[in-house]
């Protein structure tokens, strides 16, 4: 079986580890200051991840207060063997795919606004100058398509996806916040592609 | 090149979804909000531990010592008295046997008085 999901990607990059030290030292002495502008600089970062997983914007505050909340607690735990970003992030993770299990299959989608930088984008255009049937879709339909396409995923498949393709983290990465093998992080973004691939022909070129 | 590069250019457009503008500042007034809850509920939980051991510390090693022998003393009277303990049984036993003693002797006192004296001329009738 092939393995389709290219490794050159100049665009993924691994995080400068402990940049952050000195606000996690603070904020474990007791400095709340230094533990807001953690959540100040990783909100932006979470928040894509878990609404990705979720598609749906209350529950993604929500899980986010939750992650925030968790990771204060547990603030005196955090050995610093990885990065802040990777440990907030499984945290984010774990809790996103718990909530899942415990909602089930009832889907409620609450979308964000689409970006209007989007029409600036070189792959948007290239795709609505190219693909007939997309340069007849508007962006919300394009944005509803893509999300229905994503909450027809299992949990594990659309958080793979959501961190490769969406944030683009590394495989490497994933496999250290998922704590699974990347040869298992590939695997899973092969199926979840060809999966997404059958829902989204038609915006295919 | 990987086959599902068009895939993964259109995933790449779910970047451009974004919560509304004052979503990260409100979102930080929430979160500073229900921190400083959290922080008081558990001030409040230490100020409660706080006083107990304050009057735990507060208690000389004499009435350490007297609690202590009472409670000793109470764990043990609970223990004798508790029903179905060995001690009961035998008690209950001995109250058994003297109830049955008790009612046999009444049994006895209730014979008849022919009966009795048959009972008397049979018992000379064979020792003759």
């Amino acid at each position: 079986m092939s393995q389709p999901c290219s490794t050159d990607q100049p665009k993924r990059k691994m995080r400068k580890p402990d940049e952050d030290r000195e606000l996690v030292d603070r904020a474990r002495g007791g400095d709340t200051k230094a533990f807001d502008a953690l959540v100040e600089k990783y909100t932006p970062r979470l928040y894509g991840l878990v609404y990705h997983m979720t598609s749906n914007r209350e529950d993604t505050h929500d899980i986010l207060q939750d992650v925030f909340a968790k990771a204060y607690r547990s603030l005196k735990r955090f050995q610093g063997k990885s990065s802040f970003y990777t440990w907030i992030y499984s945290i984010a993770v774990n809790m996103s795919l718990n909530f899942l299990k415990k909602r089930g299959r009832q889907r409620k989608l609450s979308l964000d606004d689409l970006d209007l930088a989007i029409q600036n984008d070189e792959e948007f255009i290239e795709h609505t100058s190219k693909t007939d049937p997309v340069r007849e879709a508007n962006l919300n339909e394009l944005q509803q398509r893509l999300n229905a396409a994503m909450q027809e995923l299992s949990d594990d498949h659309r958080a793979v996806v959501t961190m490769y393709d969406i944030q683009g983290l590394p495989h490497a990465e994933i496999s250290r916040i998922l704590g699974i093998s990347e040869g298992t992080v590939r695997s899973r973004l092969f199926y979840a592609h060809r999966q997404l691939q059958n829902y989204l022909e038609e915006f295919r070129r | 090149m990987s086959e599902f590069q068009d895939i993964e250019r259109l995933l790449r457009l779910k970047r451009y979804e974004r919560p509304p503008e004052d979503f990260y500042e409100n979102f930080l007034e929430g979160f500073k909000e229900r921190q400083r809850g959290e922080m008081l509920r558990q001030s409040a939980r230490g100020l409660l531990c706080e006083r107990v051991s304050t009057w735990f510390y507060g208690i000389g090693p004499r009435h350490w010592m007297a609690a202590g022998g009472a409670a000793t003393a109470m764990i043990a009277a609970g223990f004798f008295l508790m029903p179905g303990s060995e001690e009961n049984t035998g008690l209950m036993q001995i109250e058994e046997a003297g109830a049955s003693l008790s009612q046999d002797s009444a049994e006895a006192d209730d014979e008849d008085p022919a009966e009795k004296a048959a009972s008397s001329a049979d018992d000379s009738a064979e020792t003759r």
